[in-house]
């Protein structure tokens, strides 16, 4: 498998590095470097399919993870705070850019989030998989730049909802919804709609 | 865990601890759901099919070549030991030009991808400017870097062939391996000069395309392999290549003026202000600028300690009898 969703095990080993650079151990903050520096660039580039410029950004966030070192006060994982760093430092980013479309700060409408699927592999040969494989490229087309990054974080990179809401500046609530409607999508496509399930319900906590 | 007896596909579709499960069913903690699948025969399916689809959510990787991280993090290292956080590039093409700009660096990144995957890939060790670092091959070999500095070497090549390529300078304590009563090899390779050791410690300075080698114990065949010369090192030899000369030059040297920089310390004697400049710019990055033409070609003697900048600064404006000033980058010596 090439996804590497968190595990008990990592989040404290995590912790861990954090204190370490707190105190300002420069191998620790290698170490922390090389084990998300992969995941964050392929988060990046969803954003912004340009690598200078996710290398610019990459590069900031890590700049001032060190500089600020001594003044980290982290509430969620070490990994769901790097890629909330990555993200604002991308927004940012296309904020520049777009200035000249009169576009107000926080404004986060307008970003895009490119989602496909790897490209189909030998080990595809199962019907029905292919089915499912075919039917949620098809719904990706359709769902909205936030929906499909919630996909992404939650069911790729492993991040529970309550750290994406807070990525996201989301409610929890809200995140639940919108991900309950990116999957009502999902499954009334998936299921030939016998049910059409009502997802307003509140959310299971 | 008796609420999960009315789950449907998209309960479980947004349960935490079953989506943890199916991302990662090894983890200790995710066990209770291999425990409750058993026991619930009658809700496989509905999870089955949440299990399908969560696993058909696998998302197509960009391609990025491995030497993207290591320059990026070089580029991070240098930064952060200037201690000038620069801001990220600010891009003030016109549109024309930011197409023009991607259609070229799409081409290039598409060279160095296909150029990069061809290539094993190497481990790194690296350190900035103004700091040192120990660390050990997986042969447990010894590596001490200097500032500046790094050590590369293919990692799953390593076990049979014992090669490394240096920048910088590097100070080696090579582990001593016998295999079938001969001893394993290990070379270094410094920017066109190679050095081959067999268990033995030295070290190797390669700084403006110029490689210097100092041997503190043991037996090395340091060799210019472009030029055809080689020559044996004995213990406190210290050599070079002449490149006007075509030769390699053996002097006999003291290995502490050589290896005082592992205590964060330089050793200087009758060195050339010149010379003790370029040392000092190859650790701190900083450009060091000498005013007087005549002062450049005096020498010195003495001991620098590193570990603070400013102490040192002082220090060296006593010894050289002059005032020194810093400006950004830039060290002036008057």
């Amino acid at each position: 498998m090439t996804r590497t969703p968190l595990d008990s095990n990592s989040t404290h080993e995590d912790a861990s590095l954090i204190v370490q650079i707190r105190s300002g151990d420069y191998d620790a903050f290698t170490l922390l470097y090389n084990k998300y520096i992969r995941q964050l660039t392929q988060y990046g580039l969803k954003f912004i399919p340009d690598l200078p410029a996710v290398e610019d950004c990459l590069h900031d966030v890590f700049v001032w993870l060190w500089a600020n070192r001594q003044k980290l006060n982290i509430h969620s994982s070490v990994k769901s705070y790097l890629f909330k760093s990555l993200r604002t430092t991308l927004l940012h980013w296309l904020h520049r850019q777009d200035r000249l479309q009169t576009l107000t700060p926080g404004d986060e409408q307008s970003y895009r989030f490119e989602l496909q699927l790897t490209p189909e592999t030998l080990f595809l040969h199962n019907e029905q998989h292919r089915q499912i494989r075919q039917q949620i490229e098809s719904v990706l087309l359709t769902l909205t730049a936030k929906q499909k990054e919630v996909i992404y974080l939650r069911y790729y990179e492993g991040l529970n909802f309550e750290d994406i809401a807070r990525n996201m500046n989301l409610s929890v609530k809200a995140c639940y919804k919108l991900m309950g409607r990116a999957i009502a999508v999902l499954r009334d496509n998936m299921v030939c709609s016998i049910l059409f399930v009502i997802y307003c319900c509140q959310p299971v906590l | 865990m008796d609420k999960y007896k009315q789950y449907e596909v998209n309960d479980f579709l947004r349960d935490e601890s079953f989506i943890n499960w199916v991302l990662n069913p090894g983890a200790p903690a995710n066990q209770s759901w291999t425990v409750w699948m058993k026991a619930n025969p009658d809700k496989r399916e509905a999870a089955q099919k949440a299990i399908d689809m969560i696993r058909s959510l696998d998302f197509k990787k960009e391609t990025v070549a491995e030497e993207f991280y290591v320059n990026l993090k070089q580029r991070i290292d240098r930064t952060i030991a200037t201690a000038q956080p620069a801001p990220a590039k600010i891009r003030s093409f016109t549109g024309r030009w930011i197409k023009a700009a991607a259609v070229v660096a799409g081409l290039l990144t598409g060279a160095a991808v296909l150029y990069y995957v061809r290539k094993p890939s190497y481990t790194y060790i690296s350190t900035p400017y103004a700091a040192i670092k120990t660390a050990w091959l997986p042969d447990s070999t010894e590596v001490v870097l200097n500032a500046n500095s790094s050590v590369r070497y293919s990692k799953s090549r390593f076990g049979g062939i014992r090669e490394v390529l240096i920048t910088g300078e590097v100070f080696f304590k090579v582990r001593h391996i016998e295999n079938d009563g001969k001893a394993l090899p290990f070379k270094v390779h410094a920017e066109n000069a190679e050095i081959e050791v067999l268990g033995t410690e030295f070290n190797v300075k390669s700084i403006n395309h110029f490689t210097t080698v100092m041997l503190r114990e043991g037996k090395v065949r340091f060799s210019i392999p472009g030029a055809h010369s080689e020559t044996i090192m004995q213990p406190n030899d210290y050599c070079y290549y002449d490149a006007a000369q075509g030769k390699i030059i053996t002097r006999v040297a003291k290995p502490g003026l050589f290896t005082a920089w592992m205590d964060h310390k330089y050793r200087f004697e009758n060195t050339t202000v010149k010379e003790v400049c370029e040392t000092l710019q190859a650790y701190y990055g900083y450009d060091f600028i000498v005013r007087n033409d005549s002062l450049g070609k005096q020498t010195f003697s003495g001991t620098l300690e590193l570990k603070n900048e400013q102490v040192m600064l002082s220090v060296l404006g006593e010894l050289f009898k002059t005032k020194i000033t810093k400006e950004g980058n830039q060290i002036i010596i008057e």
